[in-house]
């Protein structure tokens, strides 16, 4: 038993083992990545940005990344082809999980680890480069805090791992309530990264050593029960729903009444049916029930949170930009991943042998993602809307200041969906990394680069300060310039998309891990 | 309308080592011979008895064209291809298996080195 | 009608070849996996590709389908080099490919008559009713030889002169194998289509095809006309054994 667990263990651990190898992928994450972040933090900080407040920024994105990765270890698993096999091995349910989150784990404290130091070697060379003044850096209390904060990473990630994994066992039923919480807690999370920004005496009391160090404490004695008991949760619930899961047959159970519709009706032909083709996928998965539950909470949240910031002018345009910047992000990651996921399941030599060319095919793709996602942007301008008129109606007074504010928005809206769809276009030339090894230099930190986007339109493109003084020529000019930059670049990453889209087909899960296998067996 | 034959694969015996339009002239002919296949009836299209024994095309057009020339089939344009109504050719065929089997019968009763008639008796002897 | 078809068939014969490989190579990170190509096929004639897993089956078929271009060599279909812009003219089944598991076989059917130009909704019907198709069913919850004969109908329905079906067996049940070959056979009985199949179903295939071209690591071992080898006293499957056991 104990030794059947081992090698499980070892199994588990060979699975996700890869992403520590220092390859050229493993290079551009494990160094590529860092250095990025570290020369961003040197030019896009300023000096409220204590070595403190990093430190404190990077447990956000620690634990951050244990939640993620945990729901995403959750969320692949039922798409996992190796799933029936796992199941079927004869250990507790209880172990078979904690095997598998026990291998995270450790990836995870590299992780964790790694964001530990990059933000450590940040705040060291903005010391050395004379960003941070006396009064914001010393020796002393410099290594206090890095080690409390080593602490805190410590403690934190096991409970954040765990509520990833329970996920797992909110698919269905009553459980899908559950994920409500869970929501609230990752909002709660982008909150505090964005509340740490900001520099204030109050706040940096919170985040000093000595009380950082009884934050670990208190995280570290719950730790490991609260671990065990999210684990246990998800493998009681989680792997009995796994083993009655079948591929695409969830949602909707009961039949439209246009798939139950006898009679048929050709889509219309060409490159309408493709773009039909695309977007029913969205159809169906915005028609999931969780979706629906999950969608409708973000919705009114959101409402809910606009009207709130409605009183203050700064806060009512700040949120505004928060609704964008998902739509900029979102479509390009799905596109990525939808790629990817295709040729895993063996679906996308089927879309590459429609008899089209690979530019309307890429294009249909597109189009289809844009459109739901000007949809759902259009539904969170609406609770916006409705949250500041609601306000209004109860207050009498909101700091919303009518056609100003207006050309702001529509401002922000072109900004942010034009670098969107142009981001879009870039990122679809990575199938060409695929083929270039060293394009992964560009692309990595490319796509990290997105994360930065708001940084870096409050640094350049549309300062804070502006929010007040309302729209100048030199925004308009400056949004000229980036499209001047943009325009060939996105012409760029879509003519490489559509010469190397077809990669993927030779680049699957499948065909990856059996090349690392054979590279193992090689040396 | 004269009755149509559907095949299945079951009705054939395949050996895949020998030329397959071969040996379903030889089935087809004994099923008329033995009058399985009454005179008159009518035979499945290429397509159909292609795709109901799942062989190639090629083969049963050769197959029926190898009948056509033994003259125990006989196709109409545009009504199909029947077994010959011709006893005279029926006869014929029937005529042919018997004499194959004899011969047949006499390489066995060589092999065992006697003759024919030697071996009609010998297996008629009373224990 | 069979002197038609006849007609039609000994034209066929006499048609250029429908596919043309010649002296193809082909590396795959560094690994050589097709290694001096050269075979053609007859227009009209339905041809099995043979050959162990890992012989280079699927690499070929998507060189045939445009989808990968050889490093060297060429590759020809009806006299003209493939490549996408030819995908309008074959109809390729790829193997254990997967349609999309949201839709039902009939929004999915819907869909394709409008993806593919050459679509035929009198075809589609009719092959509907032959494979047991059933429009209602979802995709993702059919058994592998369920969705097998939806994606066969797919290929089928439509008119390009080329089919390539890349493994259409593979997990497939019995029954379905069976609906699946007759389907296939049916679909030929004019002469119009050419045919490539690679299957490891050998003793299933064998009397289907009029030629097979064997392949294994990555180069041709043979390329036999069935008939001739069944004149010298040799079926398909030993042919397959001598050559790869």
């Amino acid at each position: 038993m104990r030794r059947s667990r081992d090698r499980l263990l070892e199994l588990e651990w060979g699975r996700v083992r890869h992403w520590l190898s220092l390859d050229a992928r493993g290079m551009a994450l494990w160094f590529g990545i860092p250095l990025v972040l570290v020369a961003a933090g040197v030019h896009l900080l300023d000096a409220s940005a204590t070595p403190r407040s990093v430190f404190a920024i990077g447990a956000v994105f620690s634990v951050l990344s244990a939640l993620l990765f945990g729901a995403g270890q959750a969320m692949m698993l039922w798409e996992n082809p190796f799933r029936i096999w796992w199941l079927s091995m004869p250990l507790p349910r209880e172990k078979l999980l904690e095997t598998k989150a026990a291998a995270g784990l450790r990836l995870l404290a590299a992780v964790s680890l790694a964001i530990w130091l990059t933000c450590l070697a940040s705040s060291l060379v903005r010391q050395g480069l004379g960003k941070l003044g006396p009064e914001a850096f010393a020796w002393g209390t410099f290594s206090l805090d890095s080690l409390a904060y080593l602490l805190l990473y410590a403690a934190l990630l096991p409970i954040f791992y765990g509520i990833g994994w329970s996920m797992l066992g909110m698919y269905t039923g009553r459980r899908l309530w559950l994920l409500l919480p869970m929501i609230l807690a990752f909002a709660l999370l982008v909150a505090v990264l964005s509340a740490i920004g900001e520099f204030s005496l109050e706040l940096d009391r919170w985040l000093q050593a000595d009380r950082v160090a009884l934050y670990a404490l208190a995280a570290a004695l719950p730790a490991k029960p609260s671990y065990r008991v999210l684990l246990r949760f998800a493998a009681r619930h989680g792997l009995r729903d796994l083993a009655v899961y079948r591929s695409g047959s969830l949602g909707n159970k009961t039949q439209t009444a246009a798939e139950k519709r006898e009679q048929r009706v050709a889509a219309p032909p060409g490159f309408a049916s493709l773009y039909a083709l695309e977007s029913s996928r969205y159809r169906y998965f915005l028609g999931m029930k969780p979706v629906r539950v999950i969608a409708s909470i973000l919705f009114l949240g959101y409402a809910v949170l606009s009207g709130a910031m409605s009183l203050r002018h700064e806060d009512l345009i700040g949120i505004f930009q928060l609704t964008l910047m998902p739509t900029v992000l979102v479509p390009c990651i799905v596109i990525l991943t939808l790629n990817q996921l295709e040729a895993n399941k063996k679906r996308l030599s089927w879309w590459l042998c429609f008899p089209y060319s690979r530019s309307k095919l890429l294009l249909a793709r597109m189009a289809a993602v844009w459109a739901v996602a000007a949809k759902l942007l259009a539904g969170a301008l609406l609770a916006y809307a409705l949250g500041v008129a609601a306000v209004r109606l109860m207050l009498g007074k909101t700091e919303f200041r009518g056609w100003d504010d207006m050309t702001t928005m529509i401002y922000l809206l072109a900004l942010y969906l034009g670098i969107g769809v142009a981001l879009g276009f870039i990122m679809l030339g990575q199938a060409a990394a695929y083929r270039s090894r060293a394009l992964n230099w560009v692309f990595v930190p490319l796509s990290s680069l997105g994360y930065f986007l708001p940084m870096i339109v409050t640094q350049w493109i549309y300062p804070e300060q502006a929010y007040e003084s309302g729209l100048a020529p030199v925004h308009w000019l400056r949004l000229a310039l980036l499209a001047v930059v943009l325009v060939p670049l996105a012409i760029c990453g879509f003519r490489l998309g559509t010469r190397w889209v077809h990669l993927y087909l030779l680049n699957t899960q499948e065909d990856l891990a059996r090349r690392r296998q054979s590279r193992v067996v090689g040396k | 309308m004269p009755p149509i034959r559907g095949w299945t694969a079951q009705d054939f015996q395949i050996d895949p080592s020998r030329p397959l339009y071969e040996q379903f002239v030889e089935q087809i002919r004994a099923m008329i011979a033995r009058g399985e296949l009454e005179p008159g009836t009518r035979l499945p299209s290429v397509r159909e008895t292609a795709a109901s024994l799942r062989v190639n095309p090629t083969t049963v057009m050769k197959a029926y064209q190898e009948l056509e020339r033994l003259e125990l089939i006989v196709t109409f344009r545009g009504q199909g291809t029947f077994v010959t109504q011709a006893e005279e050719a029926i006869r014929l065929t029937r005529r042919q298996l018997a004499k194959e089997a004899v011969r047949r019968l006499e390489e066995t009763a060589r092999s065992i080195g006697i003759t024919l008639e030697e071996l009609w008796e010998l297996s008629r002897e009373k224990e | 009608m069979m002197a038609q078809a006849s007609g039609a068939r000994a034209a066929g014969e006499k048609k250029a070849t429908a596919v043309k490989c010649d002296n193809v190579e082909v590396a795959i990170k560094r690994k050589l996996i097709l290694n001096g190509i050269s075979f053609d096929i007859p227009a009209g004639s339905l041809t099995g590709l043979l050959g162990p897993n890992g012989a280079g089956k699927s690499t070929l078929m998507r060189l045939l389908t445009g989808l990968l271009e050889p490093d060297s060599g060429r590759v020809e279909l009806f006299g003209r080099p493939a490549g996408t812009d030819r995908l309008g003219e074959l109809s390729f089944l790829p193997d254990r490919g997967q349609l999309p598991p949201h839709l039902t076989a009939g929004g999915w059917l819907d869909l394709a008559a409008g993806i593919y130009p050459d679509w035929n909704r009198e075809r589609e019907e009719e092959l509907a009713r032959e494979l047991g198709v059933y429009r209602d069913k979802k995709i993702g919850t059919m058994s592998r030889g369920e969705e097998a004969r939806l994606q066969l109908l797919t290929c089928l329905a439509r008119e390009a002169p080329l089919i390539i079906l890349d493994e259409p067996f593979a997990g497939v049940d019995m029954i379905s194998r069976e609906r699946i070959a007759s389907a296939v056979v049916a679909e030929m009985a004019d002469g119009q289509r050419t045919f490539l199949i690679a299957t490891h179903d050998i003793r299933e295939m064998e009397q289907l095809f009029d030629r097979i071209v064997l392949i294994g690591e990555g180069a041709i071992r043979g390329v036999h006309d069935v008939e001739e080898l069944r004149l010298g006293g040799r079926s398909v499957e030993s042919c397959y054994r001598d050559v790869f056991s």
